[in-house]
């Protein structure tokens, strides 16, 4: 595997800016201890705004972080990862346990999911849709040190 | 988990969003007897779907589901939001199972469907 995608699903303006950076190096600390020094990550940020995301009925602004690992790797391993992963995201954001999930998706399964996904754009338009949210992510990589993205393809 | 995003082109007033999360949770918790606490619900917008779909619903719910259950998510969605679409524009909901082991939420790994009272 190249690297391992991690994609972070926020609430628009949750965190501070300089919050991003050390959260990625977060994760990628966490992805070292568990899988080695080779474990090499990729984070994506989809940032929701506010007033988008409910649980339980009402507002959230709960996180949620698709984390991708080696496909099939032992639950005991997965089990490990997923409590690692969250003690970083509490103690770099100082949120509680309520406000994040985590899932560690097989990498295969987490590339049906996006596949998935951009699906349902109009077929037509459907590659024009892919450039201009790699454009975007491509963007604010230069501009934000981080690869970020809406969930609004038309705040893009 | 689940979480379920839902897709439309223009932006969903306050109303009928609060509608559709409503809808969504009590049919995902009536159908799996799942809490509502586990139900999460985001919008997209702006999301140039096909021209005849005012809304496109992916369900990532916890594998163990039986199909006529996710047939029955799906079909009771699809009624639910088309009421809510003056133009009876179409709507296509997509499910899409994970391992519960996959996940941690509220600081607990997920249980299984049906193992709920256990944690």
């Amino acid at each position: 595997m190249s690297k391992f995608l991690v994609i972070c699903s926020v609430q628009q303006e949750l965190f501070a800016e300089s919050q991003y950076a050390e959260l990625e190096k977060g994760i990628a600390a966490v992805y070292t201890q568990s899988f080695g020094l080779q474990a090499k990550t990729k984070v994506m940020w989809m940032t929701v705004p506010k007033g988008q995301a409910f649980l339980a009925g009402k507002p959230s602004h709960c996180s949620t972080i698709a984390a991708s690992v080696i496909d099939g790797l032992p639950q005991e391993q997965r089990t490990a990862f997923l409590h690692a992963m969250l003690r970083q995201w509490m103690m770099l954001t100082n949120c509680s346990k309520h406000d994040v999930i985590i899932t560690a998706a097989d990498a295969s399964r987490l590339k049906e999911l996006m596949a998935l996904s951009t699906r349902r754009f109009r077929t037509t338009i459907r590659p024009f849709m892919l450039v201009k949210m790699l454009t975007t992510l491509a963007k604010n990589k230069i501009s934000k040190r981080r690869f970020e993205i809406s969930i609004n393809q038309s705040d893009q | 988990m689940p979480l379920y995003t839902v897709s439309t082109k223009k932006p969903v007033s306050e109303t009928k969003k609060l509608s559709i999360v409503k809808s969504i949770t009590e049919t995902h918790c009536l159908l799996t007897g799942a809490p509502a606490n586990y139900v999460q619900v985001v919008f997209a917008q702006g999301i140039p779907l096909p021209r005849k779909m005012a809304f496109h619903v992916l369900g990532s719910i916890r594998s163990g589901r039986s199909d006529e259950i996710k047939t029955k998510i799906r079909q009771q969605i699809v009624t639910a939001l088309s009421q809510l679409d003056a133009k009876k524009r179409a709507t296509e909901v997509v499910i899409f199972d994970v391992p519960a082991s996959w996940v941690i939420e509220g600081g607990e790994m997920m249980p299984e469907p049906g193992q709920e009272n256990l944690h």
